[in-house]
């Protein structure tokens, strides 16, 4: 069940960031396009680089879990590698409380800044859209994360085989 | 001694341009005229966050205020974009003061209460003038130019009136697209047109002062609130008391600007009264109803209020 | 206080926390501990805008086209090019890794994003001619420093902002100045090549050269469309990135029939992994800048150097060493907007050359990035080549000593930055 929910959830994730940056790509390069060869247009897609923005932040923060879930996190584990394997077990989980503590409170401040966001009613110069679909991208994927860790937490998962298994996964 | 009320206030503009030093002058008088009870911290060159986050910051708190163009803060709020229209302020100074200081300015003040914003005053920041690569002899001429533009709609109609294209690029690479030719031209105060040395790369510059650089002085709510009413009063005061020595110093860093960029060996010319009513009549119309048509019925009813004012002070609409 | 949060990283970071939990965590206990006023939303508020910068969109894009072209045939191409054209030379590749990150650096303006278009080619080449792979790393990493020195850059247009100097003399000053970083750097290259008795390769012969050539017209057209596109004013340097994958795309896709469709959702998928990597540092760290702001260190700063009644050499010595731990710690671009206010005036005082204290400032902001722990260049080489960043600071130290020597040298030599601006009669 878990398994399944699980697998859901990362194809979904899998495919939103690569077809978010192919997107993010897309539409500057029509940007481009048409500001070369027809200028007097440009006007109607001056709302493209905020787009591509805010397409970035989502691509980045719901790519929190799945970076995570594959090691691909920035980390210096040099020592950690040399532990003995009941050091290794104390300090993943020390990791992954501090981790899943961070991710709560960051899914707080930013479920809670989103909200200040909706009430101040800011919208976006040239999309035109609340400023919220821009900073909900960030409770969003500490949500992602957060689970990620409590998995790994439970045992579920192990983030640090999968890295060691080789650079190329 | 230590201060009671400290202010964090954070802008947009190097410390040595006028804006920060006018800020200085009032955080002196502040400091002096409440006894060192309430403090400013001047905050330049965006070290609190870009436009939109010092803003943010000034509603949620982080920082207690900050002095924003108005042209960062429409989407904020629609209304205060009734600045960003072109010739919405006239050539003549005095004539302008009386529209900050009268029924028009406070309409736009009070538009930032239900915004969570507490706005005191408007500061002047000098106008606005263009700078191209290519001839800019006369209105036609800037048919088929590309001209960048801030990410407002409002400044993308105004070009959209002369037949030249608006493209939004961001400040930091404004130089860069200059030089290279992504756009041809630029709008700025002469100031910054001498600052950031766009005139390096740049062939015509008229003088034109079409657009008005108008700041918004704003201070988070709760942080004002908690002010004596006294101190509240010596603020205000004081910001309007520096107002005139800001638009001087600025007055003097344009003609300093003006004199740099002229000997730089780059076509200068002034804006002449005829030429400045064709500029008008084509620029104003298509940004007034982008205006109108973003900031709904609030817009209109501050549109009104200028209007009155304006025919009162004779000008021509 | 500042220490213990000090401590509290150093020791996550040891014990192999994720990088993003060795500076986030001590940021949000910072808050509580030295600023409990201020209203916790702004952390999440402060994330966000250092994601949402437009000059760092070219970092991804050029990820994005790296990727796209590793895995389709025009990086070999490439390489194969410059193999049989430079192979015999002693160093060949190790020069070539120099000049070619200078040359699309200076132009592209961001490091990051030459390391990520160049470093995926680059690297194979490096291990296949012999070199180590701390070597290896370590040259990627910092050899595209010289983007932010070399005109047109990002960082001496916000320093001429700032302090009101001319733009096309500190470019000029910056060419200079990116030069002799670049030779230097040449330099340790042929003195690693010749301790390591790397042999250069068999010379080819013209018939293999011309070969190499026929097979990279295309690829060729990457560099061409790149930087001419950009010098002659059809887009800009981001935008320019863009265009790199949708030529990718065209090439690989259309021509070589090299990539499918599901082959480049797949590439996009990783490089998107690529990405959240070092963005969401990107995140955290202008979370620590902002902390850093509000803490005012550069009053401090300036009490210290009014108390001590400097001479332009020992504040030019206390500058430097500021900057290079301040570059340890908070991204490059925030640092100079934090000091510059404060420390310019002092500098016009003592009498130092805006031009020349530009061009300090702005090579310590190269040292900045790729001194650990908080280095964007090794970031990026380390998410971009998949190599631990652990290996990649192991090999940044002889570019780092390498790179203060020659601060060293333009701190106190002032003719190095100036005399190119003053011929040009600036
Ligand atoms: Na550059
Ligand atoms: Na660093």
């Amino acid at each position: 069940m878990l398994r399944t929910a699980m697998t859901v959830l990362r194809t979904f994730e899998r495919n939103i960031i690569g077809l978010l940056l192919v997107a993010m790509s897309a539409g500057y390069v029509v940007n481009v396009l048409v500001r070369v060869f027809a200028p007097s247009q440009s006007l109607h897609f001056a709302w493209m680089e905020e787009a591509a923005l805010f397409m970035l932040a989502w691509l980045v923060f719901l790519g929190l879990g799945l970076t995570l879930e594959k090691g691909r996190h920035i980390a210096m584990t040099a020592l950690y590698r040399r532990m003995p394997a009941g050091v290794q077990r104390v300090v993943a989980f020390v990791i992954n409380a501090v981790g899943l503590a961070f991710c709560a409170y960051l899914t707080k401040v930013g479920y809670d800044f989103a909200r200040f966001i909706v009430n101040s009613g800011q919208t976006s110069p040239t999309l035109d859209v609340s400023m919220v679909w821009l900073y909900a991208a960030l409770p969003v994927g500490f949500v992602l994360l957060g689970l990620r860790y409590l998995l790994e937490l439970v045992g579920v998962e192990n983030r640090f085989v999968l890295a060691d298994r080789g650079q190329d996964h | 001694q230590q201060a009671k009320y400290v202010a964090k206030i954070g802008h947009l503009e190097a410390a040595t341009q006028p804006r920060h030093k006018g800020l200085e002058k009032v955080a002196a008088l502040v400091k002096e005229r409440t006894n060192g009870e309430v403090e400013f911290q001047l905050y330049p060159a965006s070290q609190l966050g870009n436009a939109r986050q010092m803003v943010e910051g000034a509603q949620l708190g982080s920082s207690e205020g900050t002095v924003m163009p108005a042209a960062f803060l429409g989407g904020f709020n629609p209304v205060v974009s009734v600045l960003d229209i072109p010739f919405i302020m006239p050539e003549d100074r005095a004539k302008s003061q009386a529209l900050r200081d009268g029924p028009f300015g406070q309409a736009i003040l009070d538009s930032f209460t239900k915004r969570g914003l507490v706005a005191i005053a408007i500061w002047p920041n000098g106008r606005k003038s263009v700078t191209s690569a290519k001839p800019l002899a006369g209105v036609d001429s800037f048919k088929g130019q590309k001209f960048r533009v801030m990410d407002s709609r409002i400044l993308i109609q105004q070009f959209a009136g002369v037949g030249a294209a608006a493209i939004a690029i961001p400040f930091g690479e404004l130089y860069t697209a200059l030089q290279t030719g992504v756009v041809d031209g630029q709008e700025n105060p002469l100031d910054t047109i001498s600052t950031m040395k766009y005139y390096e790369v740049q062939k015509d510059l008229v003088v034109s002062n079409h657009g008005a650089m108008e700041d918004l002085v704003l201070f988070n709510p709760a942080w004002w609130n908690s002010l004596p009413e006294g101190h509240r009063d010596v603020i205000v005061k004081a910001f309007l008391e520096v107002r005139p020595q800001v638009e001087t110093l600025k007055e003097e860093v344009q003609t300093l600007a003006f004199n740099q960029i002229k000997e730089a060996g780059v076509n200068v010319r002034v804006l002449g009264d005829a030429e400045r009513a064709d500029w008008r009549a084509r620029m104003f119309p298509p940004a007034r109803d982008a205006y109108l048509e973003r900031a709904g019925a609030e817009g209109k009813a501050v549109m009104e209020v200028y209007e009155a004012e304006a025919k009162k002070l004779g000008l021509a609409n | 206080m500042l220490i213990l949060l000090c401590i509290l990283a150093a020791l996550l970071l040891v014990l192999g926390f994720e990088m993003l939990l060795v500076m986030g965590v001590p940021s949000v206990l910072a808050r509580l501990a030295e600023f409990p006023n201020l209203p916790d939303i702004v952390i999440a508020q402060k994330m966000v805008g250092g994601v949402n910068v437009g000059t760092l969109l070219a970092i991804p894009f050029f990820i994005f086209a790296a990727d796209l072209m590793a895995h389709g045939t025009i990086a070999e191409r490439l390489m194969n090019l410059v193999k049989k054209n430079l192979g015999h030379r002693a160093g060949g590749i190790g020069h070539t890794t120099v000049v070619s990150c200078m040359a699309f650096g200076s132009v592209c303006g961001s490091a990051p994003a030459t390391v990520a278009a160049l470093g995926r080619f680059l690297h194979p080449e490096l291990m296949r001619a012999g070199y180590k792979e701390r070597f290896s790393l370590g040259l990627i990493a910092s050899s595209a420093e010289c983007a932010l020195l070399i005109p047109p850059s990002i960082t001496l247009l916000v320093y001429a902002w700032l302090t009101g100097t001319s733009v096309a003399a500190l470019f000029a000053g910056g060419l200079a100045v990116g030069v002799v970083l670049a030779l230097a750097f040449m330099l340790y290259v042929a003195f690693v090549t010749r301790r390591a008795g790397i042999e250069p390769a068999p010379r080819a012969s013209s018939a293999e050269r011309f070969e190499a050539v026929k097979a990279s017209l295309l690829a060729l057209g990457m560099p061409v469309i790149i930087l001419g596109g950009i010098y002659s004013g059809f887009f800009t340097a981001t935008e320019a990135a863009a265009v790199a994958v949708a030529y990718a795309l065209l090439v690989e896709m259309v021509i070589y029939r090299q990539l499918g469709w599901r082959d480049v959702m797949q590439v996009a998928e990783q490089s998107a992994l690529t990405i959240v990597a070092i963005f969401i540092l990107l995140a955290v760290g202008s979370l620590l800048s902002y902390f850093v702001t509000l803490a005012r260190l550069p009053d401090q700063l300036l009490m210290l150097l009014n108390d001590w009644q400097v001479n332009w050499i020992v504040f030019l010595l206390i500058i430097n060493v500021v900057l290079l731990i301040a570059g340890m710690f908070i991204d490059p671009n925030s640092i100079m907007v934090i000091l510059l206010p404060a420390i310019f005036p002092v500098a016009t005082a003592l009498g130092i050359d805006p031009i020349h204290f530009g061009l300090v400032v702005c090579l310590n902001i190269c040292i900045g990035m790729i001194t650990p722990p908080f280095g964007l260049d090794l970031f990026v080489t380390s998410s971009a080549l998949r190599k631990p960043v652990e290996m990649v600071i192991a090999g940044i130290w002889p570019f780092v000593l390498t790179n203060i020597a020659v601060l060293l040298v333009i701190s106190y030599v002032p003719s190095i930055s100036t005399a190119l601006p003053r011929l040009l009669g600036y």
